[in-house]
């Protein structure tokens, strides 16, 4: 792994790079979750749509564990990034 | 919507949303209604332009807009009620009779209460990673399409697409359609993902298909500029010093798709991991209902599979709906969805098909394995159904080619379809009767030449282009090629074009005779070449040049 290859963003919504996720990972991060809460990545505006699959990977690669292991993130409401403003507006 | 409580709510208006809402209305449900986040209904299909694969009962042959447009008027003439732009971002009383759903629009939260909910969720593109890939001009396939398709703005002037499954194919034959220039089509596999008449049809036009190769790097300032290209070894490994530069202004990563599950997970559904469904998906029954009472699939939220498998799991989990409401006897329910599995069984074989309907079998098993004997009245019949039974008719296996003892005088069709694909619109699309695929649809189309005429009909029926018309004894030296053309311009009678091979390489130049286009044929005109004998069999594409001053 070359030093550009580290410096690519993993997680667009929050600019968590790859380096960092694998720092996480060596530190002991283990599962997604864990990762979103030390880097925030996945914590973004697409809530890991995107990154969620790329960061499974590099952990699948570091950890020698398949993807299917990994476990998954936790959906909780609200499934959008909403607008406060629209809750006021409750019907 | 205050106040009222819904017999069956869709979420999603793709193409499994809307068949399940039609099919539940249908057979006697009254308040239906269907949700989509987005600003239209009709999911993915109105950016479908190419007509699609499958038998008449999944619209075969007809553009996927179109498509669109026969279920949503399907769907306003049965009084669905259709709701857009207004996002689910919650589901409270999940195990309950009745369930909550909150949706957000605009400018406001909502609640709909309904007795039962169809998640049809559809999908979400994947991505990769690599440097350069947050650049702007990289981006998924299906944006490229919606950019195109539904806003008429090219992604690009010279775009290169990673990834040779369907998608990838599909929406670079549209590019090509909407005058952009397609570098390549790059795929980290040693084959073709896809159909290969999808590729086949870019291949005609010249398009390289780099296979065992994979993006490296997008170069750009402010906008990619470049594009690397790396060869893989066979264990997908880069092969060293293997870098090829691409000139390219856009890169589409058509890279796959994942099941979009925040909603079934959300309620507690159980998911199963599956690859081959394209990762996380929910546990179903053969009613595509979930491990939650009263919350059901259908489309790619329950696996990625294609629009045809979709249409027939809507109307599969409608009537389940219809059932489970009271509108119908189990006994009819049961009787319409063992068809409609051993259809999708149909749908699902050869080698295209095969390993995704082991996978969803195992999602079934999988499901009444966690649901066990807690069923009660819900009979399980999946049991019933010979999944094993469509693939079965391998005697109609005959590959389609010219037989060299054909010296039959006039126009004759040659089928240019090799693989087990489920489809079956020259059979249908044939006046004279001339062409069988039969049970299953996946069997190769087999050409009767005593009963083909050369008219030309199923060039412009064949989804997949495959078709041509071929007479080789139009005059003493030269013959005539009819081809489906979807292109800009069209051609004019009696101009002389080129015309390209199989590979998109020059043949030789030919002259138009003849240019048929019907409503029926939908864009796709049947242009008739005369080209000299001996490039009959390797013309297969004519390259129009633009008239000056037009």
């Amino acid at each position: 792994m070359n030093e550009g290859e580290c410096q690519v963003v993993i997680c667009r919504c929050e600019e968590v790079t790859e380096e960092e996720i694998r720092e996480a990972i060596r530190k002991g991060a283990r599962t997604f979750s864990e990762i979103k809460k030390i880097t925030r990545a996945g914590m973004g505006i697409c809530q890991g749509k995107s990154c969620q699959r790329l960061v499974n990977r590099i952990l699948a690669e570091m950890t020698g564990r398949s993807v299917e292991q990994l476990g998954f993130d936790t959906p909780r409401p609200p499934l959008r990034p909403i607008k406060l403003a629209v809750f006021k507006g409750t019907d | 919507m205050i106040g009222r409580i819904y017999d069956m709510t869709v979420v999603g208006s793709g193409p499994a949303g809307l068949t399940a809402a039609i099919e539940s209305s249908r057979l006697g449900c009254k308040r239906v209604a269907v949700i989509d986040e987005n600003f239209v209904t009709g999911g993915q299909l109105f950016k479908q332009i190419h007509k699609f694969f499958g038998s008449k009962d999944h619209y075969a042959g007809i553009r996927g807009f179109r498509i669109g447009e026969l279920l949503l008027k399907e769907v306003s003439d049965l009084g669905v009620e259709t709701v857009t732009n207004a996002a689910i971002i919650g589901m409270f009383d999940a195990q309950a009779d009745i369930k909550r759903l909150v949706t957000a629009g605009a400018d406001r939260v909502g609640e709909i209460l309904s007795k039962k909910v169809l998640v049809a969720s559809g999908a979400m593109e994947n991505t990769v990673s690599f440097p350069g890939w947050t650049l702007p001009g990289v981006m998924g396939v299906g944006a490229a399409q919606t950019m195109m398709n539904i806003y008429r703005v090219r992604p690009g002037q010279r775009v290169l697409v990673l990834g040779a499954g369907n998608v990838g194919l599909i929406v670079a034959y549209q590019m090509l359609q909407a005058g952009i220039e397609v570098v390549g089509v790059v795929e980290a596999m040693s084959r073709i993902g896809g159909y290969q008449v999808h590729a086949d049809k870019i291949r005609r036009m010249g398009v390289p298909i780099l296979l065992s190769h994979t993006v490296k790097e997008a170069i750009g300032k402010e906008y990619v500029e470049k594009v690397v290209v790396v060869e893989l070894d066979e264990n997908q490994k880069e092969v060293p010093r293997s870098e090829k530069p691409f000139d390219a202004d856009a890169l589409c990563l058509a890279v796959g798709l994942t099941p979009n599950t925040e909603l079934t997970r959300l309620a507690g559904c159980k998911h199963i991991f599956n690859r081959e469904l394209g990762g996380l998906v929910p546990l179903h029954s053969e009613r595509m209902e979930t491990t939650i009472d009263g919350i059901y699939v259908a489309g790619d939220v329950a696996g990625i599979e294609e629009a045809s498998v979709a249409i027939d799991e809507g109307r599969l989990a409608g009537t389940s709906v219809a059932e489970d409401l009271g509108m119908i006897s189990s006994e009819s329910a049961a009787k319409t969805s063992k068809e409609r599995w051993i259809r999708l069984c149909e749908l699902r074989s050869e080698s295209f098909g095969e390993p995704r309907k082991r996978a969803k079998i195992s999602i079934v098993e999988e499901y009444w394995k966690v649901k066990g004997n807690q069923m009660g009245s819900k009979k399980r019949w999946f049991t019933e159904i010979n999944t094993e039974r469509a693939p079965s008719a391998k005697a109609s296996r005959n590959a389609p080619s010219i037989k060299s003892n054909d010296n039959r005088k006039g126009p004759r069709a040659i089928i240019e379809c090799y693989q087990e694909i489920p489809c079956n619109a020259c059979e249908t699309g044939c006046n004279f009767g001339a062409i069988k695929v039969g049970f299953p649809m996946t069997n190769l189309p087999d050409l009767d030449l005593d009963r083909c005429k050369g008219c030309g009909i199923c060039v412009a029926k064949c989804p997949g282009l495959a078709i041509f018309v071929v007479d080789t004894s139009y005059s003493e030296k030269e013959a005539t090629v009819s081809l489906p053309y979807e292109m800009l311009p069209v051609p004019e009678v009696g101009q002389e074009v080129e015309v390209l091979g199989k590979l998109g390489g020059f043949v030789c130049k030919g002259k138009v005779i003849r240019v048929v286009h019907t409503k029926d044929f939908d864009e796709t005109r049947v242009v008739t070449i005369s080209v000299p004998k001996e490039c009959a069999t390797e013309a297969r594409f004519i390259r129009v040049a633009k008239r000056s001053g037009k």
